[in-house]
Formats: C-alpha cells, sequence, structure tokens
C-alpha cells in the first residue's frame, strides 16, 4: 500500500515495481484496476440494483476489462514503440502499464463514490470531487510518461509522440469492438424491443 | 509469455468460457404456478351470446355487422398464426383498422369532469346540440344498444397480445351517447324509460367488469359503471321522481358483489394474457442467436408472475388496508424491487420487472376503490335530494351516515363543500379526491 501511494508521487518507486514485480502481481493489480472501473460503472444505477449485483458484476467482470484493457493498451505502446525505436519488451510495458492503471481505477472509483454521497447529501456543488481525479490522472500521466522514457530508452518527443499514437490505436481498437458487439446485439435484440414495446404497452 | 503466465491466461480464459456459456444456457425451471396459468385452455369465443365479438367489430364499417366483423377479425389472426408467421404480420393483423371504419363523429362535451356539466343540465341548455351529436352517430348508438342485448363475455385470453384490440373508443361514445339520449327522455318526461335504459346500462357495466380479465377493458368497465352511477344521482336530483322509480335507481347503486368493483379478476387475467404474450413473442419473434443469449422464456415469466403476485394480493385489500400500505409504501422505498444476481442469466427478466414496476398498476387497483367511493357518493346525493336535506344541513347529514356511506379509504364522512357545491371524499393520497357535483 505504501509502496501503491509513493508510486503515484515518485516515478521511481513505479520504476522499481516494473523492474522487481512480477507478471502475475501485474495481473492481478489489473484485475483490480478493472473491478475499481466496473463498479464506478455501475454504482450510479444502486437504486435500481441490490448491492450484492454489483459486487458480483464488478469481482466477475472487472477482471475481464482490467485485462482487456491493460492487454490491449501495453499491445498498442508495445507495437507502436518498436516502430519509433523503443528498445523495452511487452512484459515490462504490461507492468508499467498496470501499476499505472490501478491509480485511475482507484481515483475513477473514489470520485464516483464521493461525486454520489454529495449528491444524495445536497452538499455543495459534486462536480468539485472531481477535482481530485483531475490531480491523480495528472501525477499518474507524468509518472507513467517519465518511466515509460526510462524503459523504451528513446527521446522524450519522440516517447510522448509513441504515447499519444498508442492511445490512438488503442481508442480506435475499443471504438472497433464496441461497433462490433452493438451490430451483434442489434442482429438479435429485434425481438427483445418488441417484447419490451408490446408490454409496456398494456 | 513464461510458462506459469501461460497456465493462468489459459486458467482465465477457461474460466471466462465458462461463465459465458452458463450465462448464455442456463435457464430456471418454470415456477408450478406459472406452469399451471399456461395450462389455460382457451375460452369458446365464437358463439352468439359472446358480446366481446361485437365489441372488438364496433368499428365495422356502416352497413356491416359489428359481430361479424369482429369474428373476421379474430379468424384473420388465427389463420395468420397457425401459418406461423412473423411477429410484425400477426401484430399488424391484431391492431389493423379498416380504411372505412367507423367513426365517431363530432365532439363529445366532457361530463362529470372537473369543469365539465352534467348530461341533463347540458341537455336542458344544448338540446340541439346534443340532438345533432345523438342524429351524426346515429349507428354508433344503435350498436351500442345491441351490445346490451348480450349476456356473455369471453375474451381469447391465451392469444395474448396477438388477441384483436377492441375498440373502445367506439364503446366509451356509444354509452355516453345512450346516456345522452336517455336525458332527452327524461327531459321529456319519460321518467320510466329513462330509468329501464339506465339500468339496461348497469347490467351491461357490470357484464364487463365482472368478466373481462384485460386491464385496459376492466379499466373501461370502471368507466361505464362510474358514468352510469353520475347519471342515476343527476336523475334523483334533477326530476320529481316517485318511491318507486328512487328504488329502481337506488339498485342501480346498490353495493358492489361479486367482483364488480374488485380488480382481483382482472389482474389475474393479465397474468395469463402476459404469459402468453411472452410465449407468442418468443415463438415468432426473429431475433438470431446473440439477442437469444438474453432471453430466458422460464426465468422471464416466472419473474413477471412474482411481480404481479405481489399486485394481486395488493387488490385483495380492502380499501382501507391498501390506503395504509400505498401511504406506507410512500414513505418506504425499501419494497420496490431492485435488480438482483438473476440479472447475470436473465437480463431481459429483471429489467422487464424494472419497467413493469414503473407502470404503476397500483392505479388500477385505486380505481376500484374509488368506484365504491363514488357509488356512495351518488347514493349521498341521491338520499339528500329524497329527504329534501337543506344546504346548511348536508354537512351534518353526511356526518350521521359516516357508518355506512363514509370513505371507504378513512371511515370518516364525505365533505360538503357549498363554494363549489359537491360532496367530497378524500382519495388514498392526500392529494387525490373523489366527488360528485350537485
Amino acid at each position: 500500500m505504501k509502496s501503491f501511494v509513493t508510486a503515484l508521487f515518485r516515478p521511481q518507486t513505479t520504476y522499481d515495481l516494473v523492474e522487481n514485480g512480477s507478471d502475475q502481481s501485474a495481473l492481478v493489480v489489473n484485475a483490480l484496476s478493472g473491478m475499481f472501473l466496473v463498479a464506478s460503472f455501475f454504482l450510479p444505477w444502486l437504486s435500481l440494483m441490490k448491492i450484492s449485483l454489483l459486487l458480483v458484476l464488478s469481482l466477475l467482470f472487472g477482471p475481464l476489462v482490467g485485462f482487456f484493457v491493460s492487454s490491449t493498451y501495453a499491445r498498442s505502446e508495445w507495437l507502436v514503440g518498436r516502430k519509433l525505436g523503443g528498445s523495452a519488451d511487452y512484459s515490462r510495458i504490461y507492468r508499467l502499464f498496470a501499476w499505472s492503471f490501478l491509480s485511475v481505477g482507484l481515483a475513477v472509483f473514489l470520485s464516483t463514490t464521493i461525486v454520489m454521497l454529495l449528491d444524495k447529501l445536497n452538499r455543495g456543488p459534486a462536480a468539485l470531487a472531481l477535482a481530485p481525479l483531475l490531480i491523480i490522472l495528472g501525477f499518474t500521466a507524468r509518472s507513467y510518461s517519465l518511466n515509460l522514457v526510462q524503459i523504451q530508452q528513446l527521446p522524450r518527443k519522440r516517447t510522448v509522440i509513441s504515447m499519444m499514437l498508442s492511445f490512438l490505436l488503442f481508442a480506435l481498437l475499443l471504438a472497433a469492438g464496441l461497433f462490433f458487439l452493438a451490430m451483434l446485439i442489434n442482429m438479435g435484440m429485434g425481438g427483445d424491443m418488441k417484447l419490451f414495446e408490446m408490454l409496456g404497452g398494456l | 509469455m513464461k510458462t506459469g503466465m501461460k497456465k493462468i491466461w489459459i486458467g482465465i480464459i477457461l474460466f471466462y468460457a465458462g461463465l459465458f456459456t452458463f450465462m448464455a444456457l442456463y435457464d430456471e425451471k418454470l415456477s408450478p404456478e406459472v406452469e399451471s396459468l399456461l395450462q389455460e385452455k382457451q375460452a369458446i369465443i365464437i358463439e352468439p351470446q359472446n358480446v366481446w365479438l361485437p365489441i372488438v367489430g364496433g368499428e365495422a364499417p356502416a352497413g356491416q355487422d359489428p359481430f361479424e366483423y369482429g369474428v373476421a377479425k379474430l379468424k384473420k389472426v388465427q389463420s395468420i398464426s397457425n401459418s406461423a408467421q412473423k411477429m410484425e404480420y400477426l401484430a399488424e393483423a391484431a391492431t389493423v383498422m379498416d380504411k372505412n371504419r367507423l367513426e365517431f363523429k363530432g365532439k363529445m362535451p366532457g361530463f362529470y369532469g372537473s369543469d365539465g356539466v352534467g348530461m341533463i343540465a347540458y341537455v336542458r341548455t344544448n338540446r340541439a346540440a346534443a340532438e345533432k351529436l345523438i342524429a351524426n352517430n346515429l349507428e354508433i348508438l344503435t350498436r351500442h344498444e345491441a351490445l346490451l342485448r348480450y349476456r356473455h363475455y369471453n375474451e381469447p385470453l391465451t392469444m395474448g397480445v396477438m388477441s384483436p384490440v377492441p375498440n373502445l373508443s367506439i364503446l366509451r361514445n356509444g354509452q355516453r351517447l345512450k346516456l345522452l339520449q336517455l336525458a332527452i327522455k327524461a327531459e321529456e318526461g319519460d321518467l320510466a324509460g329513462t330509468i329501464y335504459g339506465l339500468e339496461q346500462e348497469d347490467i351491461f357495466g357490470k357484464l364487463l367488469a365482472v368478466n373481462t380479465r384485460v386491464l385496459i377493458t376492466r379499466f373501461m368497465g370502471n368507466i361505464i359503471l362510474e358514468a352510469n352511477m353520475r347519471f342515476a344521482a343527476d336523475l334523483a336530483v334533477n326530476y320529481k321522481l316517485n318511491k318507486q322509480q328512487l328504488d329502481r335507481l337506488k339498485v342501480v347503486l346498490k353495493p358492489f358483489e361479486n367482483g364488480e368493483a374488485s380488480m382481483t379478476t382482472a389482474l389475474e387475467g393479465e397474468v395469463v394474457y402476459m404469459l402468453n404474450s411472452i410465449i407468442w413473442d418468443l415463438k415468432y419473434s426473429d431475433e438470431k442467436p446473440p439477442g437469444k443469449v438474453f432471453l430466458k422464456p422460464n426465468a422471464i415469466r416466472n419473474r413477471m408472475y412474482d411481480n404481479m403476485r405481489q399486485l394481486i394480493v395488493l387488490s385483495k385489500l380492502t380499501a382501507a388496508e391498501y390506503a395504509n400500505d400505498v401511504n406506507n409504501a410512500g414513505k418506504d422505498k425499501s419494497g420496490l424491487y431492485k435488480i438482483g444476481l438473476c440479472f447475470l442469466y436473465d437480463p431481459v427478466g429483471e429489467i422487464l420487472v424494472q419497467v413493469y414496476q414503473g407502470a404503476s398498476f397500483t392505479g388500477y387497483i385505486e380505481r376500484g376503490h374509488n368506484l365504491e367511493g363514488l357509488r356512495r357518493l351518488a347514493l349521498l346525493k341521491t338520499m339528500i335530494k329524497e329527504e329534501q336535506i337543506p344546504k346548511e344541513q348536508i354537512q351534518q347529514f353526511l356526518d350521521k351516515k359516516a357508518k355506512e356511506l363514509g370513505n371507504p379509504y378513512t371511515g370518516k364522512a364525505a365533505g360538503w363543500e357549498p363554494q363549489k357545491g359537491r360532496i367530497v371524499f378524500q382519495g388514498v393520497t392526500e392529494k387525490s379526491e373523489i366527488y360528485m357535483k350537485f
């Protein structure tokens, strides 16, 4: 926990985790990050669902989301970096992403919880809770880019270009995946929608 | 990749493959209650005394027999469904409207509403308009009068949403035209004939209310009964009726029996209707494999049944118990349905129950109790006239009658509002009310 908190502010700690940590621990960290993200997604729907469902959805599908995001992003970073002359292997990039991703997942979860609580209690503008999220995201991006420079052995400018291209590639892959999923669902959901309409119209 | 990590990844892939297979293939067993409800046999619909057929065929083009038109409409849907066509064709056949269908001509005034005038007062001041309305819609009136001769009501409940939709607008306007005609008859001095006409309307309204097992038609039955009771009280106040005539009106206003005001039968029928509707949809909709993953027929039906069963229990409460339940539920939201773990394998069913919960079926139950409230008010209005109670003593009279004719929800006496010229009961909530104008 201590190393996680210091990793947030000290890029060197993240670097140590990348160099000395195992792939297995990175996997667990990714699963955890995914759980935080999935829980954050479903938290606003808590009035409609039981808390047990939220927990099970986070436990079952959080790791899947974590594995998918981390693997896809790390692979994009690795592919683009290699084209730009980077020397890091996939495993190190995967570990770097995992430890950075954890703070993102946690920050999103905490912000969502705070926003919801403030909203419920009518205590001040809930948007204020987004400030810590932005601060953590800023620190994470800084730590991630500094460590990427170190492990890819690339000049800073090229690393920034690599990060931007990787993000674009990741976004593109994500959009394509979502589009494919939407098409699949659209192909087969016609009947369900009719059922909704009919029952709603009783 | 190291061998250890490879094994972990294979484990993860196998775990998720297993999880998704379970989610896609698992379905619950049908609950015994649902199973027995689905055993319900289709009632015999095409029989000469079934008033459902001419109601369905009420919109038949001028000159055609509504009964035969209703039969043809039903047979058309049955023939399409037998040939296993797609859902769209079936739904179209069930709801399609003939281009030359009979339609109401003109504008029916909003009788007995908050600003609406009573029928008799309307006829007194707008006789020509009332006669014109009747003349322009004579065929609707004639068809309505023909409905009063039927003595059975049977719906094809097991056809679910595939059953032809009755034209309730024609039915409602037909009844109002009939009451308008009776009001003219009363103005002409034929009070015995007017009361006889009202009695026939009352028998028909109760036949519909007791026998229909679909909520929307039951709702129409309530509207018909409400109009009859208001008209009965209107007659009592506006004409000097003899004892025998008043007694006949009191028969129209007698306490409801055999479930005439209860919504239980309609809610129970609605379950059968709904469970069969789901079957029809699953049978004829053209969803492909990815969509089918979200459809678990047994789980959906179990879930919907559980939800409706709670409403049926609620509908069996007395008005006072119901008011207590509703007001407590308003404060305590813990009873509201929340999507549970079944969402993992039955997302459609869980969401449908949420949607259904928002549909506020409790409003239908309330309508049943309000009907009893209205009956008491109509009877009180009749008695106030009969006993010639002066305006300043009306509240005292209402207080005296609180025991047998008090608010069905609270037991309190009706209130007299001289400025508004009405007697009133508070409804199930503080904001709602049931009233009757003088």
